[in-house]
């Protein structure tokens, strides 16, 4: 276990201080994108489609994909919600590969797949009693292709590790205005837009950057 | 030359207050540019530190026109003024062309998107002006090796031919979206040909002419600074989002500098 | 001005304007129209909007909702999936292709609502392929019946209508007789990298031409670099079809009708087209809308899909498809994205994203690197959502180390090819034997496989965006697959048996059947298609209007 201090390090931002909300009122927000932003901040969905053990994995699941341990509980960008929403209404991307099932089938056998996997090769523990190391390990065999698994004769777990599980959980964590600040993203822009665009242009309501990792 | 008063005031005077107002529209538009490049150069400050002094000096020579120590300061500071303009002018070229990565063949897009090439040489103009009503001031009556209104016509044709390749760049860079932006381009070169005309071989007929196109330059500027502000209104979200329409749309000073280059050229045709 | 508005002789609709207002449209539906147009995106918006303003009465339908741009577009990525074909499709093959945001538009404006805007001519090379290249085993690669000629007028004019800004001095392809309507755009960072690049390492390197505007025109204001051109644009300055096409064609008195899901083709027992049956929002009953003529501009997913899902007795194979090639040579354009990444802030997400700078140094057959065809090669600027599925993806990454690499977001730069692929029969778009969408239509299965020829080419492209990267001073280099646009499946060609339209977009078997979209291209070019497709739509007006003139279209 390594100590705060070493956690907080690990994901300290070039942009501590840069909040993209403090811009709601400005020109870079209109009517329409601060509905959509204020309904996933403060919308955040029930869980509706996941059994609870389902929910209990994928949250840890996500949790290794998109560690937030920095975090406090309700300081977090909810993840398992926003998928089990699309799952509950259906909302397709609009396409799927012919080798995986239809979404809400894939996703609740490659969660099984995810436990049996877990129990095959860590003693028959389900994902969420292992530790991060562990846990790890199970997804990066479903990565390469080769977890054992009778679900996975079924489902191929490459595809739906790449195609499904990862693209989804970071696509869910990028779009919350969280994500945005620590990576210094400028936000909706409408109607306004960009005056300083070439290399190290900075408009005074960009981000500026306190720190660079590198 | 025999000066002539017009509202109180001796041509030499109009000519100071010329001087005060070409070299506030330049410090304008130089702020504004400057500032949407951050003030990435130290450099970038000076139009406004040079041109301070320039407007200062010419405004206090126009109210005390008999001070000579007033006088000297405006002639140092229209030289001041011709100096930063110069430098100006090398870093425009630098920075704006030279040492971009495209290269020869991307020039006409530096000489869009960089800094204005011409700009910084309208502060140079804007010094020389000064220079020339110091000297106006002091009772010379030539200027350069130049007879004062031959000075003047001169001085025009030049100016009036910066102003308008400059703006040729940038309303070629606007797609001449309004019929309106080739009339910097076409009267004002008329007027330069009659400047010089008037300049080399005077006569009655050049003469007419070149009065009949000053003041139609006049007009192209009055008309020119209500089409830009209008150009700020273009733009998205118009004069409420002004704090960036600014940065990005027309330059609100450059279309005054012809209602003062042609302003130039009617003191010498009708006050000198 | 209210909906419904019975008083105004005909013109009893209401359809959104571009700056929030209501215009009124004319009601066709209770009509025969000359002509029906299914699609309302680059090709039928253009078709549609020079027959209307040529006199015909004419119905544009479109699957999709009528945008409004000020109210509809949203300035978030995610929000942003509904402008994109999100009914499900399926994707095989050996590199089966993303569909949805990746390529997919669907409301009034098609892709043009979500494109990049490259505004790009063929080169007269790419329409004679096969004469210059030659033969290659296992593709069709084949000349276009029509030469780039023949479409020289109509890329300058829809140039024209789009007022594409671009650079004075166009490099590539057959050079310009007109300039440009509008001047190319500032550089931002990412194109900056590009020039940068290219001049180190001597490739010809150009401002890139695209269809979004650097000046004022009309009623609508420049470009103020967003950078939200794929979703939308809320400035109006992105000249889609929506905000130039569409409001010319209901003004010219065309019908716009969103939302307006079209299930086939019908026709007579003579075999001409008799009009269509489409959905209608809030109701489950196929409505018949009646046209002398019937032009198909789905995009090559759909459009190969309703003319297969118009099979009947006359037609068992589906409708003008006699050759059986309906649906076949589907092809789209690979288009990697090489990234690294830069000490400098490049703030990628600014500006549009094809930043200003283009070279199509490669876009022609090269000697010696054992593949025809070339590419594009420009720069793209995704937004955190989009990029960070794309770094996923292509390192492979998840974890503490992807959220950490994330935190350089800001440092990245991306170059993107469109490359040359190559028409190969066992790429098909066919009717899913299974998967039935919303409206109970077969979905379609789309079948793709890189040819040999397509690999070797990418893998060309990879390597010279990585070197044109580093030499701009970019470090920890990776790339990512991507396909973009989608083209084939209806081919045009002069022989019946083995193309679907010929050069003037018309249907072989069927005489009042035209296509006007990327399904028509019997090969891929080495440019994004959009402008192509506008211009051969525009010609196909033309052409249907001296018809129409000579007793010859009905």
């Amino acid at each position: 276990m390594r100590s705060t201090q070493e956690q907080d390090d690990e994901f300290r931002s070039s942009y501590p201080n840069y909040n993209v909300l403090d811009k709601w009122f400005s020109p870079d927000w209109d009517d329409q994108t601060r509905k959509v932003v204020r309904d996933r901040l403060e919308k955040v969905p029930p869980i509706r489609f996941f059994s609870e053990t389902e929910a209990q994995t994928l949250a840890a699941v996500a949790e290794r994909i998109m560690p937030q341990p920095d975090r406090t509980e309700s300081g977090r960008i909810p993840i398992v919600p926003w998928i089990d929403e699309k799952l509950y209404e259906d909302k397709r991307d609009g396409y799927r590969y012919e080798k995986l099932p239809p979404q809400r089938q894939a996703w609740q056998q490659g969660l099984a797949g995810i436990d049996e996997t877990a129990g095959m090769l860590f003693k028959g523990r389900r994902f969420v009693e292992l530790d991060a190391e562990s846990q790890d390990t199970v997804l990066k065999r479903i990565q390469k292709g080769d977890p054992p698994g009778e679900i996975w004769k079924q489902l191929p777990s490459q595809s739906f590790f790449e195609h499904m599980l990862l693209k989804i959980v970071v696509k869910t964590y990028y779009m919350h205005p969280i994500a945005w600040n620590e990576i210094g993203y400028n936000g909706p822009s409408s109607p306004r837009g960009h005056v300083r665009i070439w290399e190290d242009g900075l408009d005074p309501w960009e981000a500026q950057e306190e720190a660079r990792r590198r | 030359m025999t000066p002539i008063e017009f509202l109180g005031l001796y041509p030499f005077q109009w000519l100071a207050i010329i001087t005060a107002g070409t070299t506030l529209l330049l410090m304008v538009d130089a702020l504004v540019g400057h500032y949407r490049r951050a003030f990435a150069y130290r450099m970038q400050y000076a139009p406004t530190v040079t041109g301070t002094a320039l407007v200062v000096a010419a405004l206090l020579a126009a109210a005390f026109p008999d001070l000579p120590l007033l006088n000297q300061l405006l002639s140092w500071a229209g030289w001041l003024a011709a100096a930063t303009g110069l430098v100006g002018f090398g870093y425009h070229f630098y920075y704006g062309i030279v040492i971009k990565p495209g290269g020869m063949k991307w020039l006409l897009h530096y000489l869009m998107y960089g800094a204005p090439i011409l700009a910084p040489l309208g502060l140079t103009a804007a010094g020389v002006l000064g220079v020339i009503t110091a000297r106006g001031l002091a009772g010379e009556h030539a200027v350069f090796g130049l007879v004062m209104p031959v000075a003047l016509f001169l001085f025009v044709t030049i100016v009036l031919a910066g102003a308008i390749v400059q703006a040729g760049i940038l309303h070629y860079r606007g797609a001449f979206n309004n019929p309106a932006m080739y009339a910097p381009l076409t009267i004002p070169s008329l007027a330069m040909i009659a400047g010089a005309w008037m300049a080399l071989a005077p006569s009655t007929v050049v003469r007419a002419a070149f009065a009949v196109l000053l003041w139609m330059t006049l007009l192209v500027g009055f008309i020119g600074f209500g089409m830009h502000l209008r150009g700020l209104d273009r733009e998205m979200g118009g004069l409420y989002l002004w704090h960036v329409n600014l940065l990005e749309g027309p330059p609100q000073g450059a279309p005054g500098l012809f209602i003062a280059w042609a302003a130039i050229g009617l003191v010498g045709l009708y006050l000198l | 001005m209210t909906q419904q508005d019975q008083n105004m002789d005909g013109w009893s609709l209401s359809a959104p304007g571009i700056h929030g207002e209501l215009v009124p449209m004319r009601d066709w539906s209770r009509e025969e129209v000359d002509v029906c147009v299914v699609g309302a995106g680059a090709g039928g918006g253009v078709v549609g909007a020079k027959l209307a303003e040529a006199g015909f009465s004419v119905v544009i339908l479109d699957a999709g909702p009528h945008w409004d741009p000020m109210n509809d577009f949203i300035s978030d990525e995610h929000a942003s999936t509904k402008l994109y074909w999100t009914d499900e499709r399926i994707t095989g093959g050996d590199n089966p292709v993303e569909l949805g945001t990746n390529n997919s538009g669907r409301g009034v404006g098609g892709s043009t609502i979500h494109y990049s805007m490259v505004a790009l001519r063929a080169h007269p090379d790419h329409f004679r392929r096969r004469t210059i290249e030659g033969a290659v085993e296992n593709t069709d690669h084949r000349d276009w019946p029509l030469a780039f000629d023949d479409l020289e007028p109509y890329y300058e004019e829809v140039e024209e209508a789009l007022q594409i800004a671009g650079p004075t001095f166009y490099p590539w392809g057959k050079p310009r007789r007109k300039r440009y309507p509008q001047r190319e755009h500032e550089l931002n960072a990412s194109a900056n990298v590009l020039v940068r690049g290219c001049a180190k390492l001597g490739i010809p390197v150009a401002p890139s031409p695209i269809a979004t505007l650097s000046a004022p025109h009309e009623d609508r204001p420049p470009c103020v670099y967003r950078g939200f051109c794929n979703f939308g644009c809320t400035t109006n300055a992105k000249s889609s079809i929506l905000v130039t096409y569409i409001p010319r064609a209901i003004r010219a008195g065309a019908e716009v009708r969103g939302n307006a899901m079209v299930a086939r083709i019908t026709h007579d027992s003579r075999g001409r087209a008799t009009g269509v049956l489409h959905f209608r929002k809030g109701s489950d009953d196929l409505f018949q809308q009646r046209a002398k003529s019937v032009i198909v501009a789905g995009y090559a997913i759909e459009s190969p899909r309703l003319l297969l899902n118009s099979s009947s007795s006359l037609f068992p194979q589906g409708l003008a498809n006699s050759s059986g090639v309906v649906g076949k040579y589907f092809m789209v354009q690979s288009s990697e994205q090489v990234f690294a990444k830069f000490p400098e802030r490049i703030n990628q997400y600014k500006a549009p994203p094809p930043g200003g700078a283009i070279t199509e140094h490669f876009n022609r057959t090269m000697p010696g690197v054992g593949f025809v065809g070339g590419y594009t090669i420009e720069v793209i600027g995704p937004h955190p959502v989009d990029f960070v599925a794309k770094m996923a993806a292509g390192r492979g990454l998840w974890g503490a180390e992807l959220r950490r690499e994330m935190f350089d977001y800001n440092h990245f730069s991306a170059l993107g090819m469109v490359g040359t692929v190559m028409p190969n029969r066992k790429n098909e778009v066919k009717l899913h034997g299974t998967e039935r969408d919303r409206y109970g239509l077969p979905v379609p299965h789309v079948i793709f496989s890189y040819h040999e020829n397509d690999k070797r080419l990418i893998k060309h492209s990879i390597v010279k965006m990585k070197e044109i990267l580093e030499a701009a001073g970019g470090t920890d280099v990776w790339s990512d697959h991507r396909t973009s646009h989608l083209l084939g499946c209806c081919r045009m060609g002069d022989d019946p048996a083995d193309s679907v339209v010929n050069a003037d977009c018309r249907a072989h078997d069927v005489p009042n059947l035209f296509i006007c979209d990327g399904s028509v291209f019997p090969n891929s070019t080495g440019v994004n298609p959009s402008l192509t497709i506008q211009a051969l739509a525009a010609r196909t007006a033309d052409r249907m209007r001296d018809m129409a003139r000579r007793g010859e279209l009905w």
